[in-house]
């Protein structure tokens, strides 16, 4: 039962792979950037998430408490 | 073959290797600063100014269409800008982005930079914002840079229109002032660029961009920038005699007036030599300081108006 699991689980690796390839290989170089990149990424999607957050308050004024509860 | 040896195959992906701060060299920041402190100081004039936090983000807006206009820029000069050394280690022709992803990314900032300021501020600014966009990188970008000398002239209504966009996202509007504003940049940059192109001709002239001093020679544009710097010495003075400047900022004006005039008239005189590559070099110079200048006075006056201070 368990080799037949670990079977289906290489085959679906090979397939993943390619052919039994070792896939997209980053050097150390590209990984470095890319990783750079997607920090900058997330943390600029982070600021203009709190930055919307906050201009949006300030536009509704003090309207924005002003609801039933 | 190892493992990671196809990666030098032709048909293996290309994987970018740019940082950061490729893409933040795209966004041109030093012009980006220049375009920040203008439109502050078109946004510091409105009557009312806004909510800090709503002017905070008005500016910043303001300022990411300008680097994305910055960005669109590199990717359509790539060309040019690998055959001038001014330019050529730009990210682009240095090879560490791709032009593809400038373009890219040049297209996303501008089209959030624009509805940003729509929300953010108003869409009358908003629009405004586009129209530069679309001014720098179509009209002088792609048209006039490559096909008149006077793509300083023209195309320098670009980077004049901050302080407008920046009054708009304050008031909704423009007024005198801002145009004012608009006014003394658009004369100014023209005698600025042409003195670095006195120095860079030879630059110009490898890249096949056909500005004054190669078109009409080096005497023409020495003196179109005293022609420019005498026309703009008593504009610069205009926001004074106007009434919404002090007498601070008028003194000031006239003074780097006077200066820049007398700078422009030895770029006139000089023409041979170290002497007259000296006196180009000091006009750029100078002219940036006189810009800086003319406008952190108004910052400041207006800054402190609002504090109550005055």
């Amino acid at each position: 039962m368990v080799n037949e699991m670990t079977d289906a689980g290489d085959k679906m690796k090979e397939r993943a792979n390619g052919f039994g390839g070792p896939g997209v290989v980053l050097t150390e170089e590209q990984a470095r950037s890319r990783r750079a990149r997607n920090i900058a990424i997330g943390a600029t999607i982070a600021l203009l998430a709190v930055l919307f957050y906050a201009v949006t308050l300030v536009k509704f004024g003090a309207a924005i408490i002003n609801r039933t509860l | 073959m190892s493992d990671a040896s196809y990666l030098h195959d032709e048909q293996a992906p290309r994987i970018s290797v740019a940082s950061p701060s490729d893409y933040f060299a795209l966004l041109k920041p030093r012009v980006m600063s220049l375009v920040v402190f203008t439109a502050l100081a078109g946004l510091l004039l409105a009557p009312t100014p806004p909510h800090p936090l709503i002017g905070f983000a008005s500016l910043l807006a303001i300022a990411v269409g300008a680097g994305a206009s910055g960005a669109l820029n590199m990717w359509y000069d790539a060309d040019v800008d690998a055959l001038m050394t001014r330019t050529r280690k730009r990210p682009i022709p240095a090879g560490r982005l791709d032009p593809e992803a400038a373009l890219g990314f040049g297209l996303v900032l501008a089209t959030l930079s624009v509805f940003t300021l729509g929300y953010v501020a108003n869409w009358f600014a908003a629009a405004l914002l586009a129209f530069t966009i679309f001014f720098y990188v179509v009209i002088y970008t792609m048209w006039l840079k490559r096909w008149t000398p006077m793509n300083i002239v023209i195309g320098g209504a670009a980077g004049a229109l901050p302080p407008m966009v920046g009054f708009a996202a304050a008031t909704g509007e423009i007024n005198l002032a801002s145009v004012v504003l608009f006014a003394i940049i658009f004369m100014w940059t023209p005698p600025h660029f042409w003195s670095l192109a006195l120095l860079k001709s030879e630059d110009y002239g490898r890249a096949g961009v056909p500005m004054l001093p190669n078109v009409a020679g080096e005497d023409r544009t020495r003196l179109e920038i005293l022609i420019y710097a005498l026309a703009l010495a008593p504009l610069g003075v205009a926001p004074w005699l106007l009434g919404f400047a002090s007498l601070a900022y008028g003194l000031v004006s006239i003074g780097c007036g006077i200066a820049l005039v007398a700078m422009a008239a030895a770029v006139f005189k000089q023409r041979e030599g170290e002497a007259a590559r000296a006196a180009a070099r000091r006009m750029f110079l100078f002219s940036l300081l006189y810009l800086f200048l003319l406008f952190l006075v108004l910052v400041v006056e207006q800054t402190a108006h609002i504090f109550a201070l005055i």
